[in-house]
């Protein structure tokens, strides 16, 4: 689920005349406002605009969520969708999507399928441009006894999983050397070298009464459990 | 002197030498960076070098997963001394039944030359502790206690019945302790020597007699002998017996005893200094 489209998507299916649906859409308006204004969503537009110019096209989506996951955004914005949800389904909207991989088939009919379902639907439905292959969002948006469906270019949910021939390419130049990274010499020797200043040799040679000092240091315990094996 | 005893001693002690794949003296330098790990399934790993698991791989300078906790540093796989006291051992590795937890410290252990050995004999430093060869273990040794590192309680916990390799000589034990607290807090025998030391050389450039100095300096030692002695073994005995309930008359007449050394030799030491001409 989006935020601000689903405000769209859902007039879209009121139509001209929202009528009795126009108090829920108004409450769906405000609500999604009050969101985009949040302090959440200031943090999470900081937090995307580092990294959104490097995406080459939205398949790579799966990098947003990262960023957003490792700044410990996404569950916070995922629990705030779910809230609004919730208050606008009491209203009469309700919103149910899905993430797939969209297929053209013949006769202007698309399938998008994930793990878990396959869903058949007719190209009009696409909004925006999606690829053959991509990532799409089905939004199935309900307005009182409206009821229509979307397919929306979507960020994945997950990091796509791989096929064979994209580990092979990912691996190709794999030879089991440690990776080159520009690091510092590490050369024991020259670390033992420093951190110790040097010392003159003892001239008088002033040695303490030991026994004085036997057993008297609490690092060592006598007990048991130092008893020889 | 033996270095080491003839049998290892029963679970992980101060001052016993370990060895684990796991064992590296690492450290940090200003090229540490956080790994990104990721895994190439089995069946990839399966096809591509014949190992029939999902392999990790790390990726330095990526943002690392929530979670993960992989960093690029510096390090040698070392046969390592365990430099944790007993008392602590003992809690880390789940005393009373309790789960293995927090960290267990360690130095690395490295091998070096007889001549070498003499050399840091000859001029001691607080950092370096000689494991000379004996009948046990023939080669010289020297516990790098500037290079220690800190290891997962649990892991030396599992690892633990094959963990030790040797264990030091009560001596030896001793002898470390008081190093480590040099290095570690700049407190003890080895320090009031060095401490003493710089003083008498001091006192003889600046005229008085050698015998002199080096009675004086005797004296002033064993002020911090029996201190040394006071607050590490008996005010540990009565902090013992207060864990474990035990009757006061013995800590307190064992107190006495050792306030009244304590006192003794801070008498003579007092009258020693007031002697000394200014």
């Amino acid at each position: 689920m989006g935020i601000y489209p689903e405000v769209v998507l859902a007039h879209v299916v009121a139509g001209r005349s929202p009528g009795r649906s126009e108090d829920a859409l108004n409450l769906l308006t405000i609500r999604s406002q009050a969101l985009l204004r949040s302090e959440l969503l200031g943090e999470i537009e900081d937090a995307l605009r580092g990294i959104i110019g490097d995406l080459e096209h939205i398949g790579l989506s799966f990098e947003v969520l990262d960023c957003l996951a490792e700044r410990q955004l996404l569950t916070p914005l995922q629990d705030e969708m779910r809230t609004l949800a919730d208050e606008v389904w009491d209203a009469g909207i309700g919103f149910e999507g899905t993430v797939g991989r969209l297929t053209r088939k013949a006769g202007g009919m698309i399938v998008v399928e994930n793990d878990d379902e396959r869903l058949s639907l007719t190209e009009e439905s696409i909004v925006g441009f999606v690829e053959d292959g991509g990532t799409v969002a089905v939004e199935r948006v309900r307005v009182g006894a409206r009821e229509h469906d979307f397919v929306l270019p979507s960020l994945a949910s997950t990091v796509p999983s791989r096929n064979d021939s994209q580990w092979d390419e990912m691996f190709a130049s794999f030879t089991g050397r440690p990776v080159s990274i520009p690091v510092l010499a590490g050369d024991y020797a020259a670390d033992m070298v420093g951190g110790e200043l040097a010392r003159r040799p003892r001239r008088l040679n002033i040695r303490v009464p030991r026994e004085l000092y036997a057993g008297a240091n609490p690092m060592i315990r006598a007990s048991a459990f130092t008893e020889p094996a | 002197m033996s270095t080491y005893q003839g049998s290892r001693r029963a679970g992980l002690s101060f001052g016993d030498v370990c060895e684990a794949e796991f064992l590296y003296d690492v450290h940090v330098r200003e090229d540490a960076r956080a790994l990104l790990r990721d895994e190439a399934p089995a069946s990839f790993s399966k096809k591509k070098w014949g190992v029939d698991e999902a392999v990790s791989y790390f990726v330095p300078g990526l943002a690392p997963k929530q979670g993960d906790s992989f960093a690029l540093a510096h390090g040698w796989h070392r046969r390592s001394i365990c430099l944790s006291d007993d008392c602590l051992i003992l809690s880390a590795l789940g005393r009373g039944g309790r789960d293995p937890g927090g960290r267990i410290l360690f130095a690395p252990v490295v091998e070096c030359s007889g001549d070498y050995l003499a050399k840091l004999e000859e001029a001691p430093t607080y950092g370096r502790f000689p494991l000379p060869g004996d009948s046990v273990h023939t080669s010289h040794a020297i516990v790098e206690l500037r290079c220690c590192f800190m290891v997962d309680a649990r892991s030396v916990h599992t690892a633990l019945p094959d963990l030790v390799v040797l264990s030091t000589a009560d001596e030896t034990r001793q002898e470390l302790a008081d190093r480590w607290a040099a290095y570690s807090a700049r407190r003890g025998p080895f320090v009031v020597e060095d401490n003493l030391e710089k003083f008498a050389e001091l006192l003889v450039d600046s005229g008085f007699d050698e015998d002199e100095v080096i009675r004086l300096a005797d004296s002033l030692g064993r002020v911090a002998g029996a201190a040394w002695a006071y607050e590490g073994g008996g005010l540990e005995a009565a902090g013992v017996a207060g864990d474990e309930s035990s009757a006061p008359g013995p800590v307190l007449s064992e107190l006495e005893q050792q306030l009244e050394v304590l006192a003794g030799h801070a008498s003579d030491a007092l009258a020693a200094v007031r002697a000394c001409p200014r």
